[in-house]
């Protein structure tokens, strides 16, 4: 039996959420503007993820150039001093780069590419603190990264967690969570309701995935919202600047 | 459905140190979000329900707490110690228990939590109401942890604070409403009064209560230094050594830890498996075994090679203490790195015959305390005397000879002399001798029917309460008119069997018809033969609380008059027994076979059956033999037996055990309780026949789980016993001129059982039989991912892979691979909780406990009927039996006709002036009138009943006839 009770019967989660209720989610654009053509951060809950954008630039290496479109190119990096052990991460590790594939496919349907041929977008991706699955954390920076960096997109793609307590879901699990139940990591491109991202971290029942999807996707559309008020927020601050 | 977002405002960080099982400290960072919201659960608030929010199925929790005038807050020592007050049905009516509490609880007993837990899930109109209030993740209660506050002050404060806020949101003018926070911490208690928070022990507030019999509930809690300093005349123990020592010890390899077992022959010699070592360290007396239980995880250091020894070879059953191993001068127990090394490899490699290595307990992890039946020392209280009511320290003896005597405190102990008493343990000083406990519950007078019942029930652990109302709640609406839904068969996916001819064959009386059978000639000449068992988990849907109950419960028990079921009668004796005449659902494994018994075919498939006739052995062999009856049952009675005979013989040929245990049946009288006659059970063909298909349907399910769940298929493995196992019973064979016991492979060991016969006594295979299988290690479930393939091996039955598929009305494995089976077939998918392996072990675990428990349950109820039976006999009988085992103060005697197993003691057989003399390698006693007893004899045994005088156990006396 686990150390916790994972979802009490008064409704309440190991950290005194309810199911339906995100962690404190923060975030910011523009967080590395000398270190890059673009950059963000973002916090859910204790979880950090920073993101920067190079490109659309030449490649480096030619071979990877396509003549058609922009490359996209994502490497993530774990801090060793991101979980509770400190354990060193090469970016070469399977999961890591498993999730750079993730996230390139993900972003290769929203970015375009055919806009821009012959270019590089390179996108590092750095999570210092993990909390809970990180592939939320990261598609959510990387969108704001990109969205800093003025890569042209169709929309912004908004990600969150959903772990099943036997068949209750909660949303935007965190490391606790995470460890004991299954879970789906899924993103929303823009205010649609259909989720273009489901990962699942283990097991579930068919029948059960369908409340996830759906709890998922309204949190998706929550954290759409606190990006969005983010990217005007930088906007505006950037429209300043200029008139000034 | 709505996304909610936190505010920042809402955070609080828990940070906190923990250290890990290697020996490091993690610092941990944990967020808190802090609510409005938290209900404080009671209905006369008005303000709490308006904020309250609906839950995932839009439920919203309704108030617990009624109106009433007093609210109790519970710390967690209170939980811990006083649960049974708690759930007691004359105190404790309105309960708040503090979130921080309920997690403490947790971490230190499951058990507890559990039953805290069963009791928050009333309602108010129920007679106790309890409610958790999540303190810590509410605005009103919430504190952080100060700077260097230790956590059990912080976790004080945090609970002062819940009663603080309970008596200031509820408080009104026109009530006298007050919340009390009931603890026995006295620097808590101190702290309250002076920050105005009404506070009370347990003593106070059950004394407030006005009820004497209560009062005897609450544990022993004079001050600690008061009952030292009365009891400083008693031995001391040696104090356990810290945790961080322990981790160091374990690491280093200077201690070991194990599971310490008590010896069922001799309580002061215990035995620690370590892992490793080929041969558990013993751990010898009283001071050694340092105040550890029986199954109680240990820490243990090995002792110096001196004082290594033989088991003892002598019997006890006195509270005596050895003296031997305590008198013995302490040799200075400094040993060079080196020294030590090489005495663990000795340790290690000990052989049989040579000194065993020994050592002594220096710390308890983890106490497998529970409920103790026993009765109160006589010295201590005298039955019909009057009670004066002053409180008095008693001793009570448990039924349990491998637990010593509880200190318990009681107003009236001569009231409860004479009963079957419940006690729990609480603490165990290293000043005082005994344990220390409190008294629970009594059963009722000794040697009455009822209270010897129960006794043995709680002695085993075995959960025979009724099932709980929610359990109840998942059984069909339509109770025993329930009747299978054909609509089931459109979908394709389970199979309409009614037009087999099914039947099933069991002992006299069954209810709980697990299985049934069925066999033709198909028109190419194969048969088709199919075993049809209960369709369980087509009630018992997984992780309802009617499954949880069933894989707590994990088996039925057999009582000779009693049975206690694993499942609700509804379905083990209705509407899952395969009954005949009617429509039942079925899980159906089908073979086709060719008539030399090769099989072709299998099929696996859910069913609706109807079985044809349900046969009691003796009327299917009395059918099958009947060459005058030809109809079709008849006709597929002889296809099964012809072809379990195949099988019998096959699985012989590939070393399959014949063993043998001396199964008794008690005849009962018209009077319940009044057992008339007791047999050893007799078996016929059909006992066999129904076996073989069992068996055959057990492991062909095995393979087929195994192949789709390599990890969590729960699967049966026996493995093999080590040789030297043997190496006593061979020495006494050789002794006495027999053949050897084979041990190289099973057939080896059943061709050579063969051999030893003796031609003047037929039974004397069959004792041979008995003893070897006590040689034997003892089947277990485990999940197939902790394994290798080759250690699958189930060695009694000589194949190579095992499982537990056909009696799912009464083990709860069967449930399980019933359920991997459906996954396996894609009937249906398997639920998430059994993808876990870790979830499975913990199924395993409890399923090999409760399964041992059960049979041990089994075998003290027979004993007590047969105890019962030589009671009323007027004369002691003289009955034929076999010496199979000899002391140096005893002999151990089976006598075959009542499967009764006893000693004789050495004093009612010699005297100081004719004493008797131990001949240990011959394994022989000799009477100073020169007779000899030496093992294997067949010798006239005087058995009568005996009433123990200080427990209240009624036992066999046996003395030379
Ligand atoms: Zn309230």
């Amino acid at each position: 039996m686990s150390r916790y009770e994972i979802y009490s019967p008064e409704g309440l989660r190991v950290d005194g959420r309810r199911y339906n209720e995100l962690r404190y989610f923060k975030c910011a654009l523009g967080t590395h503007a000398h270190a890059a053509d673009g950059s963000a951060m973002v916090e859910m809950g204790t979880s950090q993820v920073v993101c920067t954008v190079k490109g659309p630039q030449e490649p480096q290496q030619r071979s990877s150039m396509d003549t058609k479109k922009a490359v996209l190119r994502v490497n993530v990096h774990v801090a060793p001093f991101s979980s509770i052990t400190r354990t060193k991460h090469t970016s070469n590790e399977k999961q890591l780069q498993e999730l750079s594939m993730n996230l390139e496919e993900t972003f290769a349907d929203v970015v375009l590419a055919h806009l821009a041929p012959r270019t590089e977008i390179i996108v590092d991706l750095h999570v210092l603190a993990q909390d809970g699955n990180i592939m939320a954390g990261c598609v959510n920076a990387m969108c704001l990264g990109l969205i800093d960096a003025g890569v042209p997109m169709l929309d912004f793609i908004a990600s969150v967690g959903v772990a099943l307590a036997d068949s209750v879901p909660l949303l935007d699990p965190n490391h606790i969570e995470c460890s004991e139940l299954p879970n789906l990591t899924v993103g929303v491109t823009g205010k649609s309701n259909k989720a273009s991202l489901v990962i699942a971290e283990k097991r579930i029942l068919l029948d059960r995935i369908k409340p996830s999807l759906d709890l998922a996707i309204m949190g998706c559309k929550t954290v759409h919202d606190i990006m969005d008020e983010q990217v005007r927020i930088r906007l505006n601050s950037l429209e300043d600047r200029i008139k000034r | 459905m709505i996304a909610k977002r936190s505010s920042k405002q809402s955070v609080a960080h828990k940070v906190f140190v923990r250290s890990t099982k290697a020996g490091n400290a993690h610092k941990i960072f944990r967020e808190q979000y802090l609510r409005d919201d938290v209900s404080c659960g009671s209905v006369k608030c008005g303000e709490c329900s308006g904020k309250a929010q609906p839950d995932f199925k839009g439920d919203v929790v309704p108030p617990v707490l009624a109106n009433t005038d007093l609210y109790c807050v519970v710390d967690t020592n209170i939980c811990l110690k006083a649960i049974d007050l708690l759930e007691h049905p004359d105190c404790f009516t309105d309960v708040v228990i503090p979130h921080t509490v309920l997690e403490e609880v947790r971490n230190q007993s499951i058990s507890v939590y559990t039953r805290l837990r069963a009791l928050t899930s009333t309602s108010f109109q129920s007679k106790k109401r309890f409610y958790v209030y999540h303190n810590e993740f509410s605005e009103s209660t919430f504190s952080q942890r100060q700077r260097m506050e230790t956590v059990n002050d912080y976790n004080d404060r945090l609970i002062r604070l819940v009663t603080k806020y309970y008596n200031e949101h509820l408080s009104n003018p026109k009530s006298s409403f007050k919340a009390v926070l009931i603890t026995n911490d006295r620097l808590n208690l101190e702290k309250c009064r002076s920050e105005n928070i009404l506070a009370a022990s347990l003593h106070d507030y059950v004394t407030e209560l006005g009820n004497a019999k209560l009062l005897d509930l609450v544990a022993i809690q004079e001050d600690a230094a008061d009952l030292k300093s009365k009891q400083k005349n008693e031995t001391s123990y040696a104090p356990y050594i810290s945790t961080s020592a322990v981790l160091s010890g374990l690491n280093s390899q200077h201690l070991h830890q194990g599971k310490l077992s008590i010896s069922r022959y001799n309580y002061l010699e215990a035995s620690v498996s370590v892992q490793g070592s080929s041969k558990p360290f013993l751990v010898i007396g009283r001071d050694m075994m340092n105040r550890a239980f029986d199954g109680d995880k240990v820490v243990v250091e090995l002792l110096p090679k001196s004082q290594w020894r033989k088991p003892l070879q002598t019997l006890t059953e006195a509270d005596q203490d050895a003296g031997a191993a305590d008198d013995e001068e302490q040799e200075s127990s400094i040993l060079s790195e080196k020294e030590r090394l090489v005495m663990l490899e000795e340790a290690r490699n000990a052989k049989p015959g040579e000194a065993e290595p020994t050592c002594k307990v220096v710390a308890v992890l983890k106490r497998n305390w529970r409920f103790y039946v026993g009765n109160i020392s006589s010295e201590f209280a005298k039955h019909g005397e009057r009670d004066s009511g002053a409180l008095r320290s008693v001793l009570v003896r448990p039924m349990d000879k491998r637990i010593s005597q509880i200190r318990i405190q009681t107003r009236r102990p001569n009231e409860l002399a004479g009963k079957r008493i419940v006690v729990a343990v609480d603490d165990w000083p290293s000043w005082s001798r005994f344990p220390q406990g409190h008294f629970v519950k009594a059963l009722g007078d000794i040697e009455d029917h009822q209270a010897e019942t129960e006794a043995i029930l709680l002695e085993h652990d075995i959960e025979f309460r009724p099932f709980p109302q929610a359990a109840m709640d998942c059984l069909p609406a339509e109770g025993d008119n329930w009747k299978p839904d054909e609509l089931v068969l459109t979908s394709g996916k389970r199979r309409d069997l009614r037009d087999l001819n099914i039947c099933s064959i069991d002992p006299p009386g069954c209810q709980d018809i697990d299985d049934a059978l069925h066999a033709h000639v198909l028109p190419n000449g194969n048969y088709s033969l199919g075993v049809h068992i209960a369709d369980v988990s087509h009630f018992v849907e997984a992780d309802t609380p009617l499954d949880l109950e069933g894989a707590l419960r994990a088996t039925s028990t057999y009582l000779v008059d009693r049975r206690i079921d694993m499942l609700p009668s509804l379905l083990g004796t209705n509407l899952c027994s395969l009954k005949p005449y009617v429509e039942r659902y079925a899980f159906s494994v089908i073979w086709e076979m060719t008539p030399e018994g090769n099989i072709v075919n299998t099929d696996f498939t859910k069913s609706l059956i109807k079985s044809r006739e349900a046969f009691e052995y003796t009327e299917a062999q009395a059918k099958h033999d009947d060459k005058s009856q030809n109809d079709d049952l008849a006709q597929s009675l002889r296809i099964l037996m012809k072809v379990s005979k195949m099988l019998k013989q096959k699985r012989l040929d590939a070393g399959a055990l014949n063993l043998a245990s001396p199964e008794v049946k008690i005849i009962m009288g018209d009077e319940m309780n009044d057992p008339t006659e007791v047999k050893i059970k007799q078996a016929v063909d059909t006992n066999s026949l129904v076996e073989e298909f069992m068996l055959l349907a057990n492991i062909t399910v095995a393979h087929k789980i195994y192949e789709h769940s390599p990890q969590t298929a729960m699967l049966r493995r026996h493995p093999a016993p080590p040789a030297t196992n043997f190496d006593v019973i061979n020495d006494q064979l050789r002794l006495k001129g027999f053949p050897q016991i084979a041990t190289s492979s099973s057939k080896a060991v059943a061709d050579s059982l063969d051999t030893i016969v003796d031609p003047k006594d037929p039974f004397f295979n069959t004792l041979i039989r008995i003893l070897a299988t006590r040689c034997m290690t003892s089947a277990e479930y485990f999940a197939a991912g902790n394994f290798a393939y080759p250690e699958f091996r189930h060695y009694g039955l000589a194949t190579e892979i095992y499982t537990h598929f056909t009696s799912p009305i009464r083990r709860y494995a069967d449930v399980i691979v019933h359920r991997q089976l459906e996954a396996a077939i894609g009937y249906k998918h398997l639920p998430p909780s059994h993808f876990v392996k870790a979830n499975l072990e913990k199924i395993v675990d409890n399923n090999n406990n409760r399964h041992r428990n059960a049979q041990l349950a089994g075998r003290a109820s027979v004993e007590y009927f047969v105890g019962k039976m030589l009671k009323s006999q007027k004369e002691p009988m003289v009955l034929e039996g076999y010496i199979i085992k000899v002391f140096s103060n005893g002999l151990g005697i089976l006598v075959p006709k009542y499967g009764l197993e006893s000693i004789i003691h050495i004093e009612d057989i010699s005297s100081e002036e004719e004493p008797a003399s131990f001949d240990e390698s011959n394994y022989a006693l000799i009477l100073a009138n020169g007779r000899k007893l030496s093992i294997f004899d067949k010798i006239n045994v005087k058995v009568e009943s005996q009433l123990h005088e200080a427990t209240g156990k009624r036992s066999v006396k046996m003395t030379l006839g």
